[in-house]
């Protein structure tokens, strides 16, 4: 057989390999690799690290563990992982690990009482349940915050309260609330729930123009008052959609992350297509998507201003996750 | 992907962020696939070879000098990994069972057993610029050969074939594996 003949012949056996899609039982060998991986370890959450801890604070660090797996930042219908750590209660069936919490974990400041009823740990959320008694009638301004031992400060995801009938005349209700946020990303040896008082944003908005493509070397910086800085990183104009992406460094990242708009050259805000979505919860970086765009269009980037917080330290409870 | 968010992920990757790297090897798996499918027959073995391709690349990742030649580094820890479980398992070429209509586009199935009868490093060169359809450049940047090395192993190889497929004898090689 003549070389030519032969090249041609190995050329045409092109055609007779397979389509090239990935079969389903190697896919599902691919996740599994990837959900097994172990997270890297020593290392304190980056962000946190920047800001000034304390010394004993930045001196914490975690160990990873394959235990905590990563759900790639987007929430799962069901959790790879499950673990519940409640008080009083026995070992519950199935898939959950329960462990009891003892003793019960109570805290009181002036009229408002908590108590941690419930801790349940996924690779999807974390869930904490608390029995409240507070005033009644009265809308306290307080909000939850949920962070761990690397200083990682938990997407919060919703909240639900259901609050019993109050005799007439009680000056306090009783009920249960429970609050949901993301999932923890290394295998942190207690959580802090902080509870903290709503202040307001002093100071007024950022604007910086679009000059030149922001890179993740060359980012926009954009400050939002005494909370931060919101960096974008790249502009990516589609036919469909335009792509911000940014990361927030910080106080309150998750704050931080829905305080900032894009302009047009009329000085109307663009209105995106719908909320940011982190990409990397771990390290608050997100993605933004407007309707499309082009390069050459004007645009500015506004940043509003975002207050810290004012934590009730006789509130904060501190949980412990080692057995 | 965007060029922007895949160099974007390949320093964060390089800088030992998990997620990073998992983006980028979901972002690859169709290729790592490919790659795998053409060095090997089986496709347990190609989910063998894609895993320890995997924890191999997570290990290695962070010491990774160059970023940007993070896409040619994994497919050689493939090709690596590929060699290595073909060695292993000791590869025969099996010709699928015969069916009853003749497909006129149905593949050389002799050429196909005698490719597999290539030593190395002759045999992953033919699989990778004649199967994988991969260009000379690609291939020696792979092998990490010049292509000149590259095109004269290509040479030694249809050499070998063209003297195996010429015989009688050699065209029903693939019938006596």
């Amino acid at each position: 057989m003549s070389y030519d003949r032969l090249d041609r012949v190995l050329r045409s056996a092109v055609g007779s390999q397979e389509d090239g899609v990935m079969p389903e039982k190697v896919a599902l060998r691919m996740e599994s690799t990837l959900a097994g991986l172990p997270a890297r370890d020593a290392r304190r959450h980056p962000s946190r690290s920047l800001r000034g801890m304390g010394v004993a604070a930045a001196s914490i660090i975690v160990a990873g563990g394959a235990l905590f797996a990563v759900s790639n930042g987007a929430l799962q219908e069901s959790p790879i992982w499950k673990r519940v750590l409640a008080v009083g209660s026995e070992r519950q069936a199935g898939p959950a690990d329960t462990i009891t919490l003892s003793p019960m974990i109570d805290r009181r400041n002036g009229t408002l009482s908590i108590t941690l009823t419930q801790v349940t740990l996924s690779s999807t959320d974390t869930e904490i349940r608390l029995n409240v008694e507070r005033p009644s009638g009265v809308n306290l301004p307080i909000g939850y915050e949920l962070t761990d031992d690397t200083g990682y400060i938990y997407q919060p995801l919703g909240s639900d309260s259901g609050f019993g009938p109050t005799p007439r005349n009680s000056p306090i209700e009783k009920g249960t609330m429970t609050f949901r946020y993301g999932p923890s990303y290394d295998k942190p040896d207690y959580l802090i729930f902080r509870p903290y008082e709503y202040r307001n944003a002093q100071g007024s908005d950022y604007r910086v123009n679009v000059t030149s493509a922001p890179t993740p070397s060359h980012p926009l910086v954009l400050p939002q008052g005494e909370a931060g800085s919101v960096y974008v990183t790249g502009i990516e104009y589609g036919e469909d959609e335009t792509v911000v992406r940014f990361y927030v460094e910080g106080e309150v990242p998750w704050e931080q992350a829905y305080a900032f708009t894009l302009e047009n050259e009329h000085g109307e805000q663009i209105n995106r297509l719908d909320s940011a979505f982190p990409t990397n919860p771990y390290r608050y970086e997100f993605i933004m998507r407007y309707p499309p765009l082009t390069p050459d269009e004007p645009l500015t980037f506004v940043a509003k201003p975002v207050a810290t917080r004012k934590y009730l330290g006789d509130l904060e409870i501190r949980v412990p996750l080692s057995d | 992907m965007s060029d922007l968010a895949w160099e974007t992920d390949v320093k964060l990757a390089c800088a030992g962020e998990k997620m990073a790297f998992e983006r980028l090897v979901r972002r690859m798996g169709g290729e790592l696939y490919r790659m795998s499918r053409t060095l090997l027959r089986d496709d347990e073995d190609c989910a063998d070879a894609i895993q320890e391709t995997i924890l191999s690349a997570y290990k290695g990742v962070v010491k990774l000098r160059e970023p940007a030649y993070f896409k040619t580094w994994l497919f050689r820890i493939l090709i690596r990994e590929c060699r290595r479980i073909r060695k292993k398992n000791a590869y025969r070429f099996e010709r699928p069972a015969a069916e009853g209509t003749v497909d006129m586009g149905a593949p050389d199935w002799d050429l196909l057993a005698a490719l597999e009868q290539l030593d190395e490093p002759l045999r992953t060169a033919v699989k990778l610029h004649y199967l994988a359809d991969l260009p000379l450049s690609r291939v020696s940047e792979l092998m990490e050969v010049s292509e000149g090395t590259l095109k004269s192993r290509l040479h030694r190889a249809r050499k070998q074939l063209a003297k195996w497929l010429d015989t009688t004898h050699g065209r029903r090689m693939g019938n006596e594996l």
